[in-house]
């Protein structure tokens, strides 16, 4: 991976308005709830803030990932780091790795109010269990989608990657249903191997039992999908437009 | 700056084809094009729209691997790393990120040559003037600026070898002259330059060598510091006159080349015989009106090369 590539889309990525105001609502919308529940309900708030803060990151992982590497080939801006004395997978690489980062930082940065907030009633452990789950999380979701984006607009990366989610979610229950256990159960590890999910990491820093499947697959799938996104990029024949 | 080793400095394409696929349909881009560049030589590209100059200009740099044939920079496959480590190029339309300024731009690109920022992009910035908006965004400047920010890219290292696609297209007169100076400065230190344009009295005035492009086929290859050694020589008559006299007229040091009219050409041995032409036409009663020494006619090369009327 390249340090000044990996350096240039974290700043990148931490300076667009458009994340920054994604941010600062998602603080907001978590710091809100625990601002005025954590006298009285200060257990619900703690049972609460977790799913909201792995939405968050699910939202931050989706704008930050819109496009990955499919907005830097259409605008030509590919063109100039692969004339570069760079292989084509390490582009791909350094900025899948700039944008973990950068999602990382906003992560951090959308938990710190919740510490005076909720005056100890979340552990300093629970939240970096959460930071890290949710990091994991946001992680997948963008390996997953800088593969998509390179043969996919901007945005139809990301609708494809939520109508994929809808999909797999209506299937899994519908068999679940139906009373067909392994299917659903086939269905669940595929979106986990295909959309990394790195809630297993949840218990572990919880002090909770390690579901060993589940993280089998996210490594598989945090090995497989950046990979074949630098694969593709490097057997693309075509990088640019040329009439 | 340092020297550039010959060794380093050469490129050759070597019968390479190239055919776009647009789902059933074939366009053949390329057709067998070899040539070969010497270091410090500048190499122009010429050719109608559509001719396949960009897309070989990109088959060089590595971005578009073609079907058949192959590519040397410095000795080493396009695609290798380290042959893009002596290389500058500059693509006919510049790609940025939406957040980037002319400086963070060059910034990166320098580290990504593995050079700092500082003194090397200063004295990029410098060669082509971008300092004095380098810290505008680059989606809010205007075509010749966002040239000058390329053209510095191009030039960061200092490269040994550089391509550049239409490196004119937007520059203004002051742009295209330190370009100008750019490429001279390049070729004095033994670096290569491959330039593909239309503005054809700029190429003939900076290249050494140039190659017609068409329809994916390399027509014609004219060295000009040949030619320059025998340049032609237009002259145009007050009054039309016989071809057959004007042939049988034996002037020392010069051949008739054409007569089209009143208009006739020369070439010339040397450029003291054109005063010999003078003399020669008057001596045999044919008054001249006007004459200009000419090192090569580039616009009837290329209209003779792409078979236009």
């Amino acid at each position: 991976m390249n340090r000044a590539l990996i350096r240039f889309t974290f700043g990148e990525k931490t300076r667009s308005g458009l994340h920054l105001t994604a941010l600062a609502i998602g603080m907001l919308t978590l710091a809100l709830p625990a601002a005025l529940s954590w006298q009285d309900r200060a257990d619900l708030l703690a049972a609460s803030w977790q799913s909201s803060y792995l939405i968050l990151a699910q939202v931050l992982a989706l704008l930050l990932g819109a496009g990955l590497i499919g907005r830097d080939l259409a605008n030509g801006a590919l063109i100039g780091w692969v004339a570069r004395p760079m292989r084509r997978s390490t582009v791909y690489l350094s900025r899948y790795a700039g944008t973990v980062l950068a999602l990382g930082a906003y992560l951090f940065v959308a938990a710190t109010p919740l510490i005076p907030i909720s005056a100890g009633t979340i552990s300093w452990r629970r939240l970096l269990g959460a930071w890290v789950v949710a990091v994991l999380n946001g992680a997948g979701i963008l390996a997953a989608l800088g593969l998509l984006s390179l043969g996919l607009k901007t945005y139809q990366d990301v609708a494809a990657l939520l109508v994929f989610g809808a999909a797999s979610s209506f299937l899994r229950g519908g068999l679940r249903h139906s009373g067909h256990v392994r299917a659903a159960q086939l269905i669940h590890d595929l979106r986990l191997l295909l959309v990394p999910d790195g809630s297993f990491a949840h218990g572990l820093l919880l002090g909770g039992p390690l579901d060993v499947a589940s993280l089998s697959l996210y490594a598989l799938g945090m090995v497989t999908l950046p990979a074949l996104g630098a694969w593709v990029l490097t057997r693309k024949r075509l990088l640019a437009r040329v009439p | 700056m340092s020297d550039i080793g010959a060794e380093q400095a050469a490129l050759s394409v070597t019968r390479v084809s190239l055919i776009y696929r647009h789902g059933l349909r074939r366009r053949r881009a390329l057709v067998d094009v070899s040539f070969s560049v010497e270091p410090g030589m500048t190499f122009g590209l010429i050719g109608p729209n559509g001719a396949g100059k960009s897309t070989l200009l990109h088959c060089v740099v590595g971005l578009l691997r073609p079907d058949a044939g192959t590519i040397r920079l410095a000795g080493r496959a396009p695609s290798h790393p380290r042959s893009r480590r002596s290389l500058g190029f500059l693509p006919d339309r510049l790609g940025f990120t939406a957040c980037q300024t002319g400086r963070s731009y060059l910034g990166l690109h320098a580290r990504l040559l593995g050079r700092r920022e500082g003194d090397c992009v200063r004295q990029a910035a410098d060669r082509f003037g971008v300092r004095a908006f380098w810290n505008r965004p680059l989606r809010h400047t205007s075509r010749g600026m966002l040239q000058r920010v390329g053209l510095a890219a191009a030039t960061l290292g200092p490269p040994s070898i550089l391509i550049l696609d239409e490196p004119t297209s937007g520059l203004d007169p002051s742009g295209v002259k330190l370009l100008r100076e750019s490429i001279r400065s390049h070729r004095s230190r033994g670096g290569v330059t491959v330039i593909s344009s239309h503005h054809l009295d700029e190429l003939s005035r900076l290249c050494d060598r140039i190659a017609f492009l068409d329809a994916g086929k390399l027509r014609k290859q004219i060295d000009l510091r040949q030619l320059s050694r025998r340049p032609y020589y237009s002259v145009e008559l007050a009054e039309s006159a016989d071809p057959v006299e004007l042939t049988r007229l034996a002037i020392p040091g010069a051949s008739l080349e054409e007569v089209e009219g009143h208009l006739l050409t020369f070439r010339l041995d040397h450029r003291a015989a054109a005063n010999a032409v003078v003399r020669g036409l008057v001596a045999a009663g044919f008054p001249v009106r006007s004459a200009q020494l000419k090192a090569f006619d580039l616009e009837r090369a290329f209209h003779e090369a792409v078979g236009d009327e």
